[in-house]
Formats: C-alpha cells, structure tokens, sequence
C-alpha cells in the first residue's frame, strides 16, 4: 500500500492556529483506492470530500474547519473510508455520510458544532472513541451529536457526548450497536425511532432532560447502562412508546423523576435492574399482559410503580418498603406486596395531581392505601416479593469534625434551654 | 422583660419539653434509618421527602396548640388582665408573645438538629440540607403568628387546642383532599388553577412549594407548574416571595391585636 507522506519543516516553528499550507482535497484527489492519507498537524479551512476508499489519519493538532454551513467533510457513495484522529469545527455539521459502506470514525473531536456526525442510508458502521460538543443554545436550535438515517450495521462504541439535542439519534435503523458512550447535558441521550435490531449497552447517561428515548422500535436489548439525574419538568430515564420485543436488564437507574417509562408497548421484559431513589420508580400506560417486570431492586424510591389497569406483571422483586416476613425460610415474602396507590393512580390519570407528590396529606393516604390494598390481587402485585437484604450496614466510621460541632450545637441549646429557666 | 418571663414559662413547660425530645428522636430515627441504607444523592429523595412530611405534619401541630394555648390561657386565667395593670400596648403584649414563642421553638429545632448532627457524626456524616433548615425556620415564623391569632379568637385553652387542631387538619390534610376530590370531576387545568390559588393561601402549601422553588427541585411538581416556578424562580418571584411571607407573619398578628382591642371594648 503507497502511503502520501508530507512533512513541513517549519512545522515546529509556526502557530497551531496558523493556516496548514498542505491541501488537503488535492490528496484526496490525488490517492489511490486504499492509500492512507496522513494531514500535517495545523488549521484547515474548507468543506472536503470523500469519494474514494482511502484513509485519512490527522497528526496531533489536525483542525479542519468550515466558515459556511456546508459539511467540513462529506463521505459520498464509497466504501471503505476511515477517518482518524481530526478535529473538526463547523458552524452546522460536522460530517455527513451518505451512502458509505464500511466506514469507520475514530478519535475524532468535534466541537462547537450544530450536528456532529450525520449518517444516511449506509452499512458497516464503526464510530468509535468520538468527543462531540455542542453549543449553549437552546435544546430547539442544536443538532444530534451522531444522527443516522435509513442505515444498517452501525456500531456507536465509546463516544463522549455533551450539550447536543440528542446524544445519538437513530431513525430507521436496523442492527445498531450503542455501547459504552456516555451523554450528558442533552436533551435525549439516546432516541431511536422506527428502528430494530438494537442494543444499547453499558452506556452512561447523565443529567439529560431524558436519558433514553424508544419510540415505535422493535426488537431491543438495553443492559447495563448507567441512567441517572434525569430530573427536569418532563424527564424520563427510560421511555419507551409503541415499542415492541424489548429486554431491559442489570441498569441502574438513579435519582430521576420517573426510571422507566412504558407506554403502549408489548412484550418488554425488564430484568435484574436497579431502581433507586427515583421520584416514580416505574410508571405503565397500556402495557400487555407479556410484559414482566422481574427481579429488580426497588430502593429508596418515593413511588415504586404506577400504572393504569392493563398489564404490567411484578414478578420477584425485591422492595425496600416490604413489610412482610418469610416464615418459609424461601427467600420469598410470604404475602404479597401491592405497590398500587390510589395517588399512584390518579396521577397517571391526571398528572396535575403530582403537585401533591409526597405531601402530608398523600402521605397518609398511602399509609391507608398499604392497609386497604392488601387484599388486590390484580394490579400491581408482586405475589412474591424477594427478600434479599442489599442494605448496606450501618458503619461506625466517625466524622468527628461534624460530631464535635453537633455535640456542641446540641449541649450549648441545652444550656441555653436550662438558663432559660433559669432567667 | 416580657419577653424573657413569657420564654422561661413556656421553656418551663413539659410539653415543650416533650416535643423537643420527639423532634429530635424523629428526625434521627430518618436520618439513621434512610441514610445508612441509601446513597447521599442531593435532591429530592425519599429521606428529604421524609423530612419534609415530618416537618410539615409536626412542627405546625406543635406550634398552632402550644401558641394559641399559651395565650389563651393568658385571657382565661386573668393573667392578660393584671397584664393590663402595667403600661403595655397590646401591640407590645402581642409582639412580646410571639418573639417568645419563635424563640422557644427555635431552641427546640436547634436541640434537635443539634443531635441529629451528632449522631450523624458517629455515622459517618449526615447532610442537613440548608433549605429544609429554612424551611423550618420560616414555619416556625409563620405558624407561630396564626397561633397567637387563634389563642386571641378562642379565648379559652380548650377552644384553643380544639381549634388548633381544626385549623391544622385544614391546612395539612382537607384542603388537599378536597383539591383531589375536586380534581376526580373538573379538567386538569381548572385543578391546576386551584392548586395555584391554594398554595398562595395555604401556609403549609406555600412553605412546601417555597421548599421545592429554593433546592431547585421545582420540577417535582410537575409540568402543569412550569410557569409558576418559573416566575418565583426569578428575582422577582422571589421578591414576591418573600412579601407574601412577611404579610404570612404580619396580618395574623395585626388581626390579633384588632381581635384583643375589640374583646375588651366588649
């Protein structure tokens, strides 16, 4: 394989921020099919093009930048394309790939971009180890971090994506790997629609307006991700609408103000995850009778589930609010647990109603839900709850210095209340 | 003076004494049940949740029956009448009272927080959010004037304490039931109107709304409430705040000394 190699000798004694001289289209346009194009390290100004299947590798310090809305760089109708290493700066997208087949994006920053990568109709897909940035504009005037149309066999691995509308959307895709990436400060982490064949794996999502977003999709596995601090007006961790065949399996999902939403959707199995300290752990709106919720931690939640009344079967969970016993001795609590409450309920039906989440008044009312329910054997029962103990024990490590000034705070209002009596 | 003898009567009192120790007991028992057994996540979790309910349940129960007793046991025992010998307004009497009593509810929220605090040390540490701290302080202020209002109103302690207790099922439990009651047969929007207007003339709403505004945690209550957080989020918002606060304080005490002139012109 011929290699273009070019060096500049001034190289080491110009400014990064200077004009590179190398041109950069010319060696595109000059390379053979499967020759490896390496950029001098320096600032690019132009909209390059792609039509051939060549590799193109940025030295350390490699800019390209567009001043126009034209694409930086366009991968047109060919196979066999890899790009590395490159930073890129454009004010609306970064790369566009349309019709590629076995192309591979590695290493690549873009920053301050409207669309970082922008994919269609294509197959053979590597993305991997990307570093996306968007602007601080409002959510309704950014791009995707990586949008991907009407493509097959994509593999999104190890990306980090900030402050984009959707981390990584995909529409009309099919066999599409999301894995290990982590997307915060967007509007959605992840938005599939009218796609199929997916998984979604180990993936971080963080302080999102929703973390992962599954709309009129089939056929999904989500595992092992990490979903967190999706705490905004509307914010999900996990919603899935009209989606069909899913698994949902050892996720985390922490602090957001509703885990995991389904609405009418079938077949989803959700499975050994972790819910904790959510506002509403789980919430189901026209889930089938296939769909089953199954050995989850339920952990410091304020409201485990609520759902309307189809669907939606609780199967060996474990929940931190179970007050049953196991005189059995089978890891199973020997009454069942009713996770439905009336305010549940309403709120579901009516979602001013959550105005009263964990107010007084809601909170006896649930007190005399616990007493009344025990005797449903429909919606929302788990008639076997597990009992496993995942409560960490109480550790006796001192925090003296927190010690010292309670104990101070404590014995010096005593004092005062005694000379009070004193007076 | 006034107010120091009013202080070391109510300090004097088992009851006070006995709410102190409940506080306490209550707020470590959160502290060492929850905290131990979940991660120290700041937000609204299950354990601020926690705190808050028993704030918002306790803390005015105490202080509407402790207030208003507390004067109306001044009127009925004839001790506002030798009261009445000395050169005192009832604007000072009525003011001297509820400093007194802001000051002894004050010391019991310090005792508890106190050993919450140290307790919370032998475990590791403990987070003692600064807007619930706030908010207490702010429930204290508030529930104490509309005590001294009802002791004035009821005039004898077991009218005062019937009435406390009327007034604080209203403010805590009713009003919400009734709102939700309402919500089963008008639309979403007309209940979100309603919920607007009670929080606005509901101390026990307008604290726990005022405790969501101020921890960033507005959208807790849900997107039906966008508009309204986001105006008391502004800095005009929480000027007005802070305005309906005071006339929160200032009114029920300005009616007291009205309700006191006019029962003794009778």
């Amino acid at each position: 394989m011929k290699q273009i190699m070019l060096f500049f000798l001034f190289f080491l004694m110009t400014s990064q921020t200077a004009y590179a001289e190398f041109d950069i289209q010319y060696a595109i346009d000059q390379a053979k099919a499967g020759d490896s194009i390496h950029i001098p390290a320096g600032r690019y100004q132009g909209n390059f093009t792609v039509k051939k299947p060549i590799k193109l590798y940025g030295q350390k310090g490699t800019e390209l930048y567009a001043q126009n809305d034209e694409p930086v760089l366009k991968i047109e109708h060919v196979s066999n394309v890899s790009i590395e290493n490159i930073r890129i700066t454009a004010k609306n997208k970064g790369i566009v790939a349309n019709e590629a087949d076995n192309l591979e994006l590695r290493a690549i920053e873009l920053k301050d971009i409207r669309v970082g990568i922008y994919l269609q109709q294509s197959r053979h897909i590597r993305i991997l180890e990307n570093r996306i940035i968007g602007n601080e504009s409002h959510f309704a005037e950014k791009g995707n971090g990586i949008a991907i149309f009407k493509s097959e066999d994509v593999v999104i691995d190890q990306n980090t994506i900030e402050q984009v509308q959707d981390g990584i959307y995909v529409e009309e895709g099919t066999r599409i790997d999301v894995q290990r990436n982590k997307v915060t400060n967007s509007r959605y982490g992840t938005h599939f629609m009218y796609s199929s064949n997916v998984k979604v794996l180990f993936n971080t999502y963080l302080q999102n307006v929703t973390g992962l977003m599954v709309m009129m999709t089939t056929n999904l596995e989500i595992s092992s991700n990490t979903i967190s601090a999706h705490n905004g007006f509307n914010s999900y961790g996990l919603m899935m609408y009209d989606t069909q065949e899913a698994m949902v399996r050892e996720n985390s999902f922490l602090h957001n103000r509703v885990g995991v939403a389904l609405q009418k959707s079938s077949v989803i199995q959700i499975q050994e995850n972790r819910f904790q300290m959510n506002q509403t752990a789980l919430e189901c709106t026209k889930v089938d009778e296939r769909s089953i919720i199954m050995d989850n931690q339920f952990t410091g939640n304020i409201l485990t589930a609520r759902s309307d009344n189809r669907g939606l079967r609780l199967i060996h969970n474990f929940y931190d609010d179970y007050t049953g016993l196991d005189v059995t001795g089978d890891g199973f609590g020997d009454v069942p647990y009713v996770a439905v409450s009336s305010f549940g309920q309403w709120m579901v039906r009516q979602p001013v109603y959550q105005f009263f989440v964990a107010s007084p008044s809601v909170v006896i009312l649930t007190s005399l839900d616990q007493q009344i329910n025990k005797t449903e054997r429909n919606l929302l029962v788990d008639n076997e709850p597990k009992l496993l103990s995942n409560m960490k024990e109480i550790e006796f490590s001192l925090n003296i210095l927190q010690l010292v000034i309670g104990f101070i705070v404590f014995m010096g209002s005593l004092w005062l209340w005694k000379r009070g009596i004193r007076v | 003076m006034f107010v120091k003898i009013e202080l070391k009567q109510i300090l004097r009192s088992r009851w006070m004494q006995l709410v102190a120790f409940l506080f306490a007991f209550v707020f470590v028992a959160i502290v060492v049940i929850q905290q131990m057994a979940l991660p120290d996540i700041e937000g609204f979790t299950r354990q601020t949740a926690s705190f808050l309910s028993v704030l918002l349940f306790l803390l005015p129960l105490f202080i509407l029956t402790i207030g208003s007793m507390s004067i109306a046991g001044d009127i009925e025992s004839g001790w506002l009448s030798l009261l009445k010998t000395y050169p005192m307004k009832r604007k000072q009497y009525i003011t001297g009272k509820y400093v007194a009593t802001v000051l002894a509810f004050l010391l019991v929220i310090v005792v508890a927080f106190g050993f919450v605090l140290t307790v919370g040390g032998l475990l590791g540490g403990v987070r003692l959010p600064i807007v619930l701290v706030i908010l207490t302080l702010l429930c204290i202020i508030i529930f104490v004037s509309l005590g001294i209002l009802l002791g004035v109103f009821a005039k004898t302690r077991l009218f005062a304490l019937a009435l406390s207790l009327v007034v604080w099922s209203f403010l805590l439990l009713l009003i919400s039931y009734a709102l939700m009651a309402i919500g089963a047969v008008v639309s979403g929007h007309l209940l979100q109107k309603l919920i607007i207007i009670t929080i606005h003339i509901n101390p026990v709403e307008w604290l726990r709304f005022g405790y969501f505004i101020f921890s960033n945690q507005a959208s807790v209550l849900g997107p039906a409430f966008y508009d309204v957080t986001r105006f008391y989020l502004s800095p005009l918002g929480q000027v007005g705040y802070g305005i309906i606060t005071i006339l929160w304080i200032v009114l029920p005490l300005m009616l007291a000394t009205k309700l006191l002139k006019e029962g003794e012109r009778r």
